[in-house]
């Protein structure tokens, strides 16, 4: 569900396509959702995801939460500081095929098609940027590092200075000095947060927030082994990991929790056709991909996308308990567990996928690439070999924010079905 | 003896193979246009009656292409990838290891093991450039049969290179080269030098040390094409005879 | 029960035994491979065998007096010291010794003050790491050197004399007889000044950062300079790393090498105390694995990490 600005009587062109967009955009939107609703493995208790991916937007999460909104991108921000000061953190992207209309005349031909989507889908939310009173951006992939700028330019709308923190990410990871600027980072985000929300960081809420999150990754993470098993298909697994940053953590891990029994008792498929899913994040409504791959009879077991299983960093241990100990084990969390490509030394991403007790569960590796999405699209071919050379059966695929490829991507689809059997 | 049929209704035709045993008794093709589903059923119907067998004896229909579940009468579906893979590696008696097949508006490269299991495949995205569609466009432009391509092509000068094998961009550069007064046959040469460079673009790093390379699909029947994968690839290339049924007998050869 | 449980468990009881177990008569030997220190009195249940090491029963007397048969006493300390170790190895530093209990009570009292740990940076811990294998040799050089007549009497025992053990465990039996400065010559006081300054300075380091004595310890040293003979150990499946870094936070000794290491599966550093925090910590399920010979008694995995997760605070479903 998405809102039509109001009508700028001096461009009625510009807000006749803005209707026109949004009108498509909701149909689709709300479609998708008729189409998981309308699924035999609907369960009432999987209704909660749907109502919140019925409307992810600022206004609807505000008033769901009651929690002031900071626009997040990606997974570097550590999500408990926020929750520490009692804020949402809202993250920005799209999964819808037409907004990106909106956004294209003034945006390179070839780019992330989720941010596209995300810059055209902004300019359909009346005060989008008013909605947030802050706005955290790392300095992850080209498209994020450039996107305010983007968003400037195609959508008209510059987030003010004030409100802007920038995390710059360090590149390496296994280096000392790597580590201590990121910290340096965590601390500088904190302050921001101080100075945003006019109050003081306090140790015990920040433990509280950890705890939270923790609890959010004890469900995630049950629901991850169910999945394992092949009893979570992987559009649920999708819907519930989108609807993370729609609602409060806290909302969200009770929902998963009366969700989880749904899926206990559900029959596993058959052996064949288990996949792990890697590459470019998956996110509502942009389902093709997961849709196409059931079809084909592959089931996805496990995932490396950071709109799914990689969610959130999850498995915060701490051992210091003072605020340097928690910052510290929250910075060193969030930039050397995660496995973005965008980092220079990545080699340890593959045992991600490789790791002896994980590859029991799938015979193959299905990389989705996101055209323009280039850290992903790199990785396809680093990570082909070793994968290989791991007896790991694997299938590039290459697709965009457009549905005319499904039947080309089936075909691929259906012959790496049958070749997982080979 | 019972009867198999192998249909496989591409983007462009509609190819039918009746197989009896694993040999092909008979074939038929239509060009693909709406109502594929009647036109199919035709296609078997008239090859029955030319046999002089009856529908009775069919013990299967599987069906493959991108219109296969158009074809309400196929009692199975195979992607065509897997069926290719099963058509030419038993048509080859064996041989094939490396499959590259050109199709309506796909390129498509499969490499198989000494048992004829798929190790690896590729396929074009959804990019139609250097596939047959790209073919018909130019002789539509040069007004020549396709038929007549290979031998056309052996009478061009050699060292044209054509920079577009995309079915929109390919246009306005033969209307130039025409325009410059470039002979048919050399840009014929040079179109099909243009499509084995894309083909081979896929297929270099997994052409196997040995074993052989087969070429299948439509535009498979055009020598000139042969000729300059071969001096693309550096390897022998083989043709079967009427190599655009592979893929349909090779659904055939599932039901079994 | 988690891991940490039942460590705190196993520590608790050997303390208790170790530290008052005497009293019933219980007598473990005198080649305990920790911080079991008999100057706690009549209720030390076995004795450290760095004292073994140093005194006349150690080396020492297997030079005085090569054809006695009280030689082989000590060589059969020495036996029996290498069989306690190669059954347990490093097990015994962070699940037995005593005085690492009393290392961990400090830290637990600093976590639940929310004190930040002190930082000792990897060029730090560099320069200390050489300190244990120091007191390792002298502790072994110097007996020898008195039992040739070389060194005064009063360098017997040299390390017993510095060792925090000795002035800090018979506290708990209630005996601060060991603080006392001894004045009765220059050498006992040039000791007795050492230790009681070891003794002031120590805690507040042992507060301020986890596990500190054990940096310096001798007793880690010995063990670790056996290690190939012990079959308890800590080893990685580099394949499952995703180097996420939990496990050298976990880590009371701050070991880098367990998050570093990329090939080998031997990740048993000289630091490493097998107390299996790095295994609790880790989510990448049979990345870290604690060994026994060849039966893995724990392996790393996320049902544990995430089990441990859901564990502090409310219910999940409300």
């Amino acid at each position: 569900m998405t809102m039509t600005a109001s009508p700028n009587p001096a461009d009625s062109r510009r807000s006749r396509l803005l209707g026109k967009v949004g009108q498509k955009d909701q149909s689709l939107h709300q479609q998708q959702i008729d189409q998981l609703r309308s699924r035999a493995d609907f369960t009432p208790e999987l209704d909660y995801f749907l109502q919140v991916m019925e409307n992810p937007w600022p206004a609807a999460v505000s008033e769901r939460t009651g929690r002031p909104l900071a626009a997040i991108l990606c997974l570097q921000a550590p999500l408990e500081l926020f929750q520490a000061f009692g804020w949402q953190p809202f993250k920005i992207y799209s999964g819808s095929y037409v907004t990106g209309r909106l956004a294209a005349n003034d945006l390179p031909a070839i780019m992330c098609p989720m941010l596209r989507s995300a810059l055209g889908a902004m300019q359909l939310q009346s005060g989008f940027l008013s909605s947030f009173r802050a706005w955290v951006l790392p300095t992850t992939c080209d498209w994020v590092v450039k996107f305010t700028e983007m968003m400037k330019i195609s959508a008209g709308l510059a987030i003010e200075e004030t409100s802007l923190h920038r995390l710059e990410l360090p590149h390496l990871k296994d280096q000392d000095d790597s580590r201590e600027r990121w910290l340096e980072e965590i601390y500088k985000l904190k302050k921001f947060l101080e100075k945003m929300t006019g109050r003081v960081l306090k140790p015990g809420k920040l433990r509280e927030a950890l705890e939270t999150y923790q609890r959010a990754y004890a469900v995630l993470s049950r629901l991850t082994e169910l999945r394992r098993q092949g009893a979570v298909p992987a559009v649920w697994f999708t819907s519930i990991a989108n609807s993370f940053f729609y609602d409060t953590a806290e909302n969200w891990t009770a929902a998963v929790a009366r969700a989880l029994p749904a899926f206990e008792g559900r029959p596993r498929p058959g052996a064949g056709g288990r996949v792990f899913l890697a590459g470019s994040p998956i996110f509502f409504p942009n389902f093709k991909l997961l849709e196409l791959m059931e079809e084909a009879g592959l089931t996805v077991v496990a995932d490396d996308l950071c709109s799914s299983e990689r969610l959130f960093p999850g498995a915060v241990n701490i051992s210091d308990h003072s605020e340097f100990g928690l910052l510290s084990a929250l910075a060193e969390r969030y930039h050397q567990g995660c496995l973005c490509p965008t980092f220079a030394d990545n080699d340890r991403r593959v045992n991600n996928i490789i790791n002896p007790a994980k590859r029991e569960y799938f015979e193959g590796v299905v990389f989705q690439v996101l055209k323009g999405c280039h850290p992903y699209d790199l990785e396809s071919f680093s990570l082909a070999g070793p994968l290989q050379a791991e007896g790991l059966k694997f299938l590039r695929l290459e697709t965009d924010y457009t549905a005319e490829d499904s039947q080309n991507l089936l075909t691929r689809l259906e012959a790496y079905r049958h070749h997982l059997e080979a | 003896m019972d009867i198999k049929i192998g249909l496989d209704l591409g983007s462009t035709a509609i190819k039918m193979v009746v197989v009896e045993g694993d040999q092909i008794i008979g074939r038929r093709v239509a060009p693909t246009s709406p109502g594929q589903d009647a036109l199919a059923q035709k296609l078997i119907d008239g090859a029955l009656a030319e046999l002089g067998r009856k529908p009775a004896e069919i013990r299967g229909v599987a069906s493959t292409g991108y219109g296969k579940k158009l074809f309400t009468g196929a009692g199975m579906n195979i992607d065509e990838i897997s069926a290719n893979a099963l058509g030419l590696f038993r048509l080859s008696g064996g041989q094939a290891r490396t499959i590259i097949n050109i199709g309506g508006q796909d390129l498509k490269v499969l490499n198989l093991s000494e048992a004829g299991k798929i190790t690896d495949f590729r396929m074009n995205d959804k990019c139609a450039a250097g596939t047959g569609r790209f073919f018909e466009l130019v002789a539509r432009l040069l007004d020549t049969p396709l038929e007549r391509f290979g031998e056309l092509s052996r009478a061009g000068a050699p060292d044209l290179e054509l920079n577009n094998t995309c079915v929109v961009f390919a246009e306005s550069e033969i209307v130039s080269l025409l325009a410059r007064g470039e002979s048919r046959e050399t840009i014929i040469r040079g179109l099909h030098g243009s499509v084995a460079r894309r083909v081979a673009g896929m297929v270099h790093h997994q052409l196997p040390d040995d074993g052989a390379v087969y070429l299948d699909g439509g535009p498979a029947n055009n020598p000139g094409l042969k000729a300059a994968l071969e001096d693309e690839l550096m390897v022998e290339v083989k043709v079967l005879a009427e190599p655009q049924f592979t893929v349909a007998y090779g659904a055939a050869l599932a039901l079994s | 029960m988690t891991v940490r449980q039942l460590r705190l468990l196993v520590q608790h009881l050997s303390f208790i035994i170790l530290t008052y177990g005497g009293r019933l008569g219980l007598n473990l030997g005198q080649a305990l491979p920790c911080f079991s220190c008999p100057f706690v009195g009549p209720g030390c249940a076995g004795s450290c065998y760095l004292i073994g090491l140093q005194g006349r029963i150690g080396f020492g007397m297997v030079l005085e007096d090569l054809t006695s048969a009280w030689v082989w006493h000590p060589i059969g300390q020495f036996l029996l010291f290498l069989f306690l170790l190669a059954l347990l190895g490093k097990a015994w530093c962070g699940w037995i010794c005593p005085f690492g209990l009393v290392q961990d009570w400090l830290t637990m009292l600093r976590q639940k003050l929310a004190i930040r740990e002190m930082v000792i940076t990897p060029a730090w811990k560099k320069g200390l790491a050489p300190i244990k294998y120091v007191l390792l040799g002298y502790l072994i050089l110097v007996p020898p050197l008195v039992t040739a007549g070389i060194l005064h009497d009063d360098f017997f025992r040299p390390f017993c004399n510095i060792c925090p053990g000795r002035s800090i465990m018979p506290l708990f039996a209630l005996n601060p007889s060991y603080l006392a400065i001894n004045n009765n010559n220059d050498v006992f006081l040039g000791l007795s000044l050492t230790l009681l300054a070891v003794t002031g300075g120590l805690p507040v380091g042992m507060f301020f950062k986890e596990r500190f004595f054990c940096v310096f310890c001798p007793m880690l040293a010995l063990i670790h300079v056996l290690k190939p003979m012990t079959i308890l150990g800590l080893v990685k499946e580099p394949k499952a790393c995703v180097g996420c870094g939990n496990c050298r936070r976990a880590c009371p000794m701050d070991v880098t090498e367990v998050h570093l290491e990329k090939v080998k599966p031997d990740v048993q550093t000289p630091e490493c105390i097998d107390c299996a925090s790095c295994v609790e910590a880790c989510a990448s399920d049979g990345a870290l694995t604690l060994k026994f010979w060849k039966y893995k008694l724990f392996t790393s995995s996320r049902r544990y990490v995430a089990g441990l997760a859901a564990k502090p605070g409310r219910r999940l479903v409300p």
